[in-house]
């Protein structure tokens, strides 16, 4: 996705403009959620009852109304509070947009992020692998001379000590490494990009996609973390997107997850796949062959997707959709495995091309 | 109180959960030997050679075109040589049930047309009869079994159009690869293949078939039933895990996708069942109704169903198992792991079994501790 593609200056605009106006500008912050949907999102926020349009155009404004709540369980009134939001079109022939909330967490996680995991919610977002968050960040540092990116705090997840491991005033690419090396995946990330010495950007970009603006150059915030965030999206979802078998079609299309190292070489490895397939959320899961290679299948409650899920060497994954199969649910599945196994590259299979009998002869020691 | 079993029952509950998830397992293997042989015949060798490779085939019997014969699968060449697969997890040492097997394989003797990809059913003028062992079985030792009882001619075995082979199939661990292997069990009395190709690798070379799992996996996921009756525990986790979600109504699943925890009752009759799955999961039925009973009635010996003798349906109670395995007996693991759902279906329909069998025999202190008003699953 090129940058030059959005508007731009109608944003930043209208972010400046936003931030001018907050009353509390030395802690302004604006989150973003990036989004994929084929539908446009002001006509789903039309057609719902929690949302109202207060103002439509180029960025519409909208209101989440607030939910009251009575829990008979605890007597308890709760309240899930409203607010607004702002809608901005990232590039809306690819149907990439980002919710822009300038309000704190509550409101962030009890309403907008529950919302897009609502079964009627046609958005879907996408998780950042740790390599996706490094991209973004380096990608940052290399736009500015003399620059650099630290950590002012991170959270990563160490699969070996099962716990979270803070990295606290690091380098970027320091950072990457540490996390490869401890065996770990990057959970989040508050950073500040730093040019001659001067803090220019502080800002925070977590796994679920969501990237946080506190201070500094919004423009370049926008133009480097928005923009790369919403590339990543947008070739995710276009290789997950539509690979479910279509009825009366011979034709599946698996998704490889492909590592650069022998994941696999101990077959005690398979383990660690019925691991990450139980752990996943509302969803239901079988072995069929767990020794030596690894053949398992997944169904996701959440949406009815359905996938078989193969070991097919040491450094490779595939997933096969079956007739069901949303780009969100092969998102979750990859992004469990990424977690609790490794994280890998995502790519769509290559088609097979054919197959000699001398391959089916080759000694098994290769 | 905590569900406890004595140690005995749990002994019997583990062997019957392992004789249930065998079952499981032959039937998955056998899958993967009918998608091995395929791509055989998909590669350069064979491309041209083979007109059409049949999976689950139904035959006519050469004499009685009303009698249908269902090898595991077939092979139809273009020079009107034929093979036949029937695939075995073991035979039974007993002489008079190995007998009755073979009886099976001296039916496909009759067969005398494959079909083929025109759709039509051609005659053959030479046949192969492939039997494919698990190598964990004797392989040679039942080989030999089979060959000398073919060669006897007082033995009612007899095979007069067909030349018979006898090989072995299983996995095996390469240096960053596993395979599936087929061989040819190397014994003297073993048959040939009449294929040229596969006579020299298999025969004259004895050398193994190697296929990576990256080459199998496509047919694995397209094709998810053969035509022997699947175990009950495929049946039941193909319900669980593809069949039941799509009975759901739409208020069903918006309730599904919502909430943290579901429980739906799908009332259906094992008729409706079959031909939901048929329209909407595969193209052609391969479940029949007797399957799906089985499975329902397993559903309703551990509480997930219930039998409306009046109706003659099913009220099925579908919901996220995980909750249960979570606080199952036989998990050891308290944390909220879950279990895979052919052992969840294994140990549950066990542990059926044992109730059932300590009701008949009025004997439940002695083998168990249960606690009052128990249930197998948790409703």
């Amino acid at each position: 996705m090129n940058p030059h593609h959005y508007d731009t200056s109608k944003i930043f605009g209208f972010l400046e403009s936003l931030r001018q106006e907050s009353t509390r500008k030395s802690r302004f912050k604006a989150t973003f959620f990036l989004f994929h949907s084929s539908a446009s999102p002001i006509k789903v926020f039309e057609k719902n009852k929690h949302f109202e349009i207060k103002k439509d155009g180029d960025i519409p404004t909208c209101h989440f109304r607030p939910v009251f709540s009575h829990d008979l369980r605890k007597e308890k009134k709760q309240i899930m509070p409203g607010g607004d939001f702002y809608l901005f079109s990232l590039e809306e022939n690819l149907g990439i947009w980002a919710i822009c909330s300038l309000q704190e967490g509550e409101f962030n996680e009890k309403r907008i992020n529950r919302f897009f995991s609502y079964w009627r919610c046609p958005f879907t977002k996408s998780f950042l692998s740790s390599a996706d968050i490094g991209k973004i960040l380096i990608n940052l540092r290399v736009k500015r001379l003399n620059s650099e990116v630290r950590s002012i705090r991170s959270v990563a997840y160490s699969r070996h000590k099962k716990a979270t491991i803070n990295f606290d005033d690091y380098e970027i690419s320091e950072l990457l490494d540490q996390i490869n090396v401890s065996n770990s995946y990057l959970s989040s990330i508050a950073f500040n990009l730093i040019v001659d010495n001067k803090q220019v950007l502080k800002a925070r970009i977590n796994r679920s996609g969501d990237l946080v603006y506190n201070e500094g150059d919004i423009n370049l915030f926008f133009d480097c973390c928005i923009v790369q965030a919403a590339n990543i999206l947008r070739n995710k979802v276009v290789l997950l997107s539509n690979k479910n078998r279509k009825k009366y079609s011979d034709n599946v299309h698996p998704i490889q997850i492909k590592y650069g190292n022998d994941v696999f070489a101990d077959k005690r490895a398979n383990q660690k796949m019925v691991e990450a397939l139980s752990s996943i959320k509302r969803t239901t899961f079988t072995v069929y062959h767990a020794n030596p290679y690894f053949h398992g299948s997944l169904l996701d409650f959440k949406d009815g997707s359905s996938f078989d899920v193969y070991i097919t060497s040491s450094k490779t994954i595939s997933l096969i959709p079956s007739f069901q199969a949303s780009a969100a649910a092969f998102s979750r599945v990859i992004s469990n495995i990424f977690e609790t196994i490794e994280e890998g590259v995502i790519l769509e299979e290559p088609l097979r091309k054919s197959i000699a009998f001398d391959d089916l002869v080759a000694s098994t020691n290769v | 109180m905590s569900k406890k079993l004595s140690s005995d029952a749990e002994s019997i509950h583990n062997s019957c959960k392992s004789s249930y998830l065998k079952k499981f397992n032959d039937y998955h293997n056998a899958m993967t030997v009918v998608a091995g042989w395929n791509v055989i015949f998909e590669t350069d060798k064979f491309l041209k050679k083979i007109n059409f490779y049949d999976w689950f085939p139904s035959l006519p019997a050469a004499q009685n075109q009303e009698r249908k014969l269902t090898p595991d699968s077939a092979a139809l060449f273009n020079d009107n040589h034929g093979m036949i697969f029937e695939i075995k997890a073991g035979f039974p040492n007993s002489d008079d049930l190995f007998d009755k097997e073979l009886d099976q394989i001296k039916n496909y003797d009759l067969i005398d047309r494959l079909n083929g990809k025109d759709g039509k059913q051609h005659l053959i003028k030479t046949k192969d009869i492939v039997i494919l062992l698990d190598s964990f079985c004797p392989v040679d030792q039942i080989t030999k079994r089979i060959m000398e009882k073919l060669a006897n001619k007082g033995h009612s075995f007899k095979l007069s159009k067909s030349n018979l082979i006898v090989m072995e199939y299983g996995y095996k661990e390469g240096v960053g690869q596993s395979f599936f292997v087929m061989k040819r069990s190397a014994i003297k009395e073993n048959g040939a293949f009449q294929d040229l190709d596969l006579y020299e690798h298999l025969v004259e070379n004895l050398k193994p078939i190697n296929i990576k799992p990256d080459l199998f996996k496509d047919y694995l996921s397209k094709y998810m039933v053969m035509n022997d009756q699947p175990p009950v525990i495929f049946t039941l986790v193909f319900l669980w895990d593809k069949g039941l979600y799509k009975c759901l109504n739409k208020e069903q699943l918006e309730d599904i996708s919502n909430n943290k925890t579901f429980k739906f009752e799908i009332e259906l009759s094992p008729q409706q069942l079959v031909n939901m799955i048929n329209a909407q999961i595969f193209q052609q039925g391969i479940f029949n109704i007797a399957e799906i009973r089985e499975a329902l009635d397993a559903l309703k010996d551990i509480g997930l169903a219930k039998f409306d003798k009046e109706s003659q349906k099913y009220l099925v109670t579908f919901k996220d198992l995980r909750r249960i395995s979570k606080r199952g007996e036989m998990l050891e693991d308290k944390r909220n792991v879950q279990m895979d759902l052919a052992e969840f279906f294994a140990s549950e329909l066990c542990l059926a079994r044992i109730r059932e069998e300590i009701r008949q025999k009025k004997d439940e202190k002695q083998l168990f501790m249960f606690p009052e008003n128990d249930q197998a699953v948790d409703k």
